[in-house]
């Protein structure tokens, strides 16, 4: 069997698809306030399609911290130990309003030929 | 504080080090990284106190979390997610992940591999005949060289014997000098031929030279005067013939 036959490779596919939007995600979640970090994978989670490996997420947010995007604190927690908030930086507003610009003209054009291509089959 | 049982104690500090190792290889900031997941950690499984969490509970959690490979993958933030994901692990299917290597090495696999009957007989035969080669070279060794070894001893008794006889002649010459020519007189007792108790201790101090090393029936050592009147007579058998007969 070759591999015309087999068809698409959806799981390699959608891995293709996700690259990138995850980065998009984080920075739209925190820019509606800062998160704890354990708060801020749940909620990623909870994302349709996004389909994480929680413990991908930490390195993430440590990278994004690095480069500039991302700033953290931490805070006493009377339940265990400190937890550390997550929130952008000015870095990370700016790259969040070009991400997002992005996005929304891919999903646009994307959508529209999609919907123009169903069209026709119907 | 969350509380664990010692093995789920032991697999997540193992499950974190790993990980801590490969983000450092990575360069990221292992601390950061491992402080989230342990946090994460706790967060799952509840910050419950007096009822220890046992390992079913952390497979369950670390399922979700993911494998040390997958939370640090390498080159891009999403790298993780170019593995294939399971269905089942988005549906909560809780397989336990890889065990992470402890810092005790593996036990080391012993292989014990068993001789055959006939390769033991060999084994011994060759054992045996090379033990008695060697006692039979040690055996000739020791029989050529022991005679020699006594021979030379026998000779250096001989000469010492010799060297006696040449001293107790230079005595009896020194006495003869001082007694006007005249040799010490002897014993008239049968057996007890004996002269040497006239030269002792003037001319004869040291007795010892009145036995010949060589001979087997030497007797034992005593004191000097007692040596002088016992044992003259074996230097004065060199020139009787016998003890009854007096001299010959």
């Amino acid at each position: 069997m070759n591999a015309q036959s087999a068809g698409i490779d959806f799981g390699n596919w959608t891995t293709q698809v996700r690259k990138g939007l995850l980065e998009l995600c984080i920075v739209n979640l925190l820019a509606r306030g800062e998160l704890y970090g354990y708060d801020l994978v749940k909620k990623l989670a909870r994302v349709k399609g996004l389909v994480i490996t929680e413990g991908t997420i930490y390195p993430l947010l440590s990278r994004l911290r690095k480069t500039g995007l991302l700033k953290t604190r931490l805070e006493e927690s009377p339940s265990g130990p400190a937890r550390k908030y997550y929130s952008l930086t000015r870095q990370g507003y700016q790259d969040r309003a070009r991400l997002n610009a992005y996005w929304n003209e891919l999903n646009l054009g994307v959508s529209g030929l999609v919907e123009e291509s169903e069209g026709n089959d119907d | 504080m969350t509380e664990w049982t010692p093995d789920a104690s032991e697999y997540l500090e193992g499950y974190l080090n790993q990980v801590s190792a490969l983000a450092r290889n990575q360069g990221d900031d292992a601390e950061e990284i491992v402080s989230g997941l342990r946090d994460h950690v706790a967060h799952e499984v509840g910050f419950t106190t007096g009822v220890p969490v046992n390992i079913d509970t952390l497979f369950e959690v670390l399922a979700a979390i993911g494998t040390p490979e997958q939370v640090a993958s390498s080159e891009t933030p999403l790298g993780s997610l170019s593995q294939p994901v399971a269905p089942a692990a988005s549906a909560g299917y809780a397989a336990p992940p890889p065990l992470p290597p402890s810092s005790a090495p593996p036990p080391q696999r012993v292989i014990v591999k068993h001789r055959s009957w006939a390769g033991c007989a060999v084994a011994s035969l060759i054992f045996v005949v090379v033990a008695i080669v060697l006692v039979s070279i040690t055996a000739t060794i020791a029989a050529i060289a022991l005679p020699n070894l006594l021979r030379v001893r026998e000779l250096a008794r001989l000469a010492a014997c010799v060297q006696n006889e040449k001293q107790m002649g230079l005595e009896l010459f020194i006495y003869a000098n001082k007694h006007e020519g005249l040799y010490p007189s002897l014993s008239n007792q049968a057996g007890r031929l004996m002269f040497s108790s006239n030269l002792y201790p003037e001319f004869l101090s040291d007795t010892s030279v009145l036995v010949c090393p060589s001979d087997k029936n030497a007797p034992t050592v005593k004191s000097d005067e007692e040596f002088v009147d016992d044992h003259a007579y074996y230097y004065l058998s060199h020139a009787i013939t016998s003890e009854v007969e007096g001299l010959a």
